[in-house]
């Protein structure tokens, strides 16, 4: 039986916490663990508070806690040089700020005049339909200055020679408003531009053929003929013509119901861990032994220790029973003493299974509650 | 430096660093045991500084012989006090402190299953196994005489890990109620 010791120190935790250790290795560290009841309720605490990062916790911790000087001069400089990070960053920020408020100035103002030469009906076509596509200088010129549009107006009786050359210097001027943009509001632009075509999409109506699903997802309950409807978006969906394969998944905690749909024809299963079951009625969580009998197994292992100061304990227990059977979320109801509540935690889990809840056709997480009496025998 | 020899540097010059490193030992232990009780990170993170605090006030308090189990009984009663703060239920503590520390270090007995026992010497253990309901014999034996872990009696049971975790602590409390009844005989 004697094997080598494994010490229940912050690293060999660490290592068994994520998995580092080999077999060996771990049942020399559980072994100890079984000897230091501090060890194994730590390990209990880490073990079911999910997400924890154990390294970095304790590192905060001993940081906070630490006496030493050295540490608090480290402390110090390190508060320092963040103070002085945020106020760079700070900086940069309310210039980068600026530029964005004088981009934008700069926009507004080449939008006005923009507004204003609509009135010019010939120059005004152009504006319009291409207002900033061009990044260059010499092209934005060009739209400015349209040919086309110059013998029109020449021709077209319209604008006198004077507008002409008003529109001419304008276009210049615009071309000069223009000139000064940076590439930065050019990007802004191009970017608004963008989400103008995007929204316009989004805000077509959708007549066209309906979405195609491919791979696998999950159905619910509005499949009908191989079409199903999603509640939330109230979009239609479809099986495509070809291959739509969707696969049975069971997890860990909880089971779902998953519709395997054959190309052409569908077909219902209803899965649970490894057995095919039919949907019930409605039915409270039970052992799947019977409740008569899970007494009685209570009955023979609450047992108190010979050395115990009391004859008799009552302790009344709530937990919950998930999907899946499983026992979880203890709560000592009436206070009673943590060593024999956790005696009756450990009869609970070690115990038989237990038959979820099912409500509306589904297994559901469900309370219990048990009164269990410890006695000397 | 042994916990001993820190402690006595300790009690004779007062110095907080010892504490400090005493108390850095055990950091980890002292967090999951607050994570066992409060069920939360943040708060569990709080409530070691709380503690290494209350500890800097009461290690003058008591006569404390063996840090790590005080440091134990301290930081169990302290959650317990939380939660009761945040039920307004009754008290529901381990023990007086006090009584504790002396407790466990001069009656924490190793269970006998889990003391460097021969295989061949301890008669009554190896009768008082094989009393045992088929499933605790077979995970105790897998356990402790062929050195599997818990991982390795899950698969081999076709079990999951925390049901063998239960298995073998069930087991060896009966165990210790065969071998108390032996003893008595």
């Amino acid at each position: 039986m004697t094997n080598k010791k494994l010490h229940t120190n912050t690293e060999n935790f660490r290592r068994y916490l994520k998995n580092e250790m080999t077999r060996k290795e771990r049942n020399a560290f559980e072994k100890e663990i079984q000897r230091d009841p501090f060890a194994r309720e730590a390990l209990e605490g880490f073990e079911s508070v999910g997400g924890i990062n154990f390294e970095n916790d304790l590192q905060q911790i001993n940081e906070r806690i630490s006496p030493k000087q050295k540490r608090s001069k480290t402390t110090y400089w390190a508060a320092a040089a963040s103070i002085l990070l945020i106020i760079t960053a700070g900086v940069i920020w309310m210039q980068l700020s600026d530029q964005f408020k004088s981009a934008e100035v700069a926009e507004n103002k080449i939008i006005e005049k923009n507004e204003t030469l609509t009135e010019k009906d010939e120059v005004q076509d152009n504006l319009i339909e291409e207002p900033f596509v061009d990044k260059t200088n010499e092209e934005q010129a060009k739209i400015a200055v349209n040919e086309n549009q110059q013998n029109r107006i020449k021709e077209g009786k319209g604008l006198p020679e004077k507008e002409i050359s008003d529109e001419k210097s304008t276009a210049k001027s615009i071309q000069e408003e223009i000139k000064p943009v940076s590439p930065m509001l050019e990007e802004t632009i191009a970017q608004t531009e963008k989400k103008l075509n995007v929204e316009s999409v989004i805000e077509a109506p959708q007549k066209s053929s309906p979405i195609q699903v491919r791979g696998a997802s999950r159905a619910d309950k509005n499949w009908v003929d191989g079409v199903a409807f999603n509640n939330q978006q109230k979009k239609e969906l479809s099986t495509s013509d070809s291959n739509v394969a969707k696969e049975l998944r069971v997890t860990n905690e909880t089971m779902r119901e998953e519709t395997m749909i054959d190309t052409g024809r569908q077909v219902g299963r209803k899965v649970t861990t490894n057995l095919v079951q039919k949907i019930k009625k409605d039915k409270k969580a039970q052992p799947l032994i019977g409740m008569e009998a899970y007494e009685k197994y209570l009955d023979e292992e609450a047992i108190l220790p010979g050395d115990y100061n009391k004859n008799k304990v009552r302790v009344k227990i709530k937990f919950t029973i998930t999907e899946a059977g499983h026992t979880i979320n203890f709560k000592n109801l009436n206070n009673a003493n943590t060593f024999v509540f956790e005696l009756a935690t450990e009869i609970i889990n070690e115990g038989p299974k237990w038959q979820a809840e099912i409500s509306n056709g589904k297994m559901i997480n469900s309370e219990k509650l048990l009164r269990i009496t410890f006695q000397k025998k | 430096m042994s916990d001993k020899k820190l402690l006595d540097l300790l009690k004779k010059t007062g110095n907080p660093e010892f504490l400090g490193e005493l108390f850095s030992r055990y950091t980890h232990l002292v967090f999951g045991l607050c994570l066992k009780y409060l069920k939360n990170e943040e708060k569990s993170k709080d409530t070691v500084i709380d503690i290494y605090e209350k500890l800097q006030n009461e290690i003058g308090k008591h006569d404390v012989d063996n840090f790590k189990s005080w440091l134990y009984v301290v930081t169990k009663n302290y959650c317990l006090m939380e939660l009761r703060k945040a039920k307004k239920n009754g008290t529901l503590y381990v023990g007086n402190e006090f009584e504790m520390d002396h407790f466990m270090e001069n009656k924490a007995e190793l269970h006998p299953i889990d003391k460097e026992v021969s295989v061949n010497t301890d008669k009554a253990l190896l009768d008082c196994i094989e009393k045992l309901k088929e499933q605790q014999k077979r995970s105790i034996k897998l356990f402790y005489f062929e050195n599997k872990c818990y991982r390795e009696i899950a698969e081999i049971e076709k079990e999951e890990e925390k049901k063998i975790k239960s298995r073998i602590q069930n087991g060896k409390r009966n165990l210790k109620i065969c071998m108390e009844k032996k003893n008595d005989q």
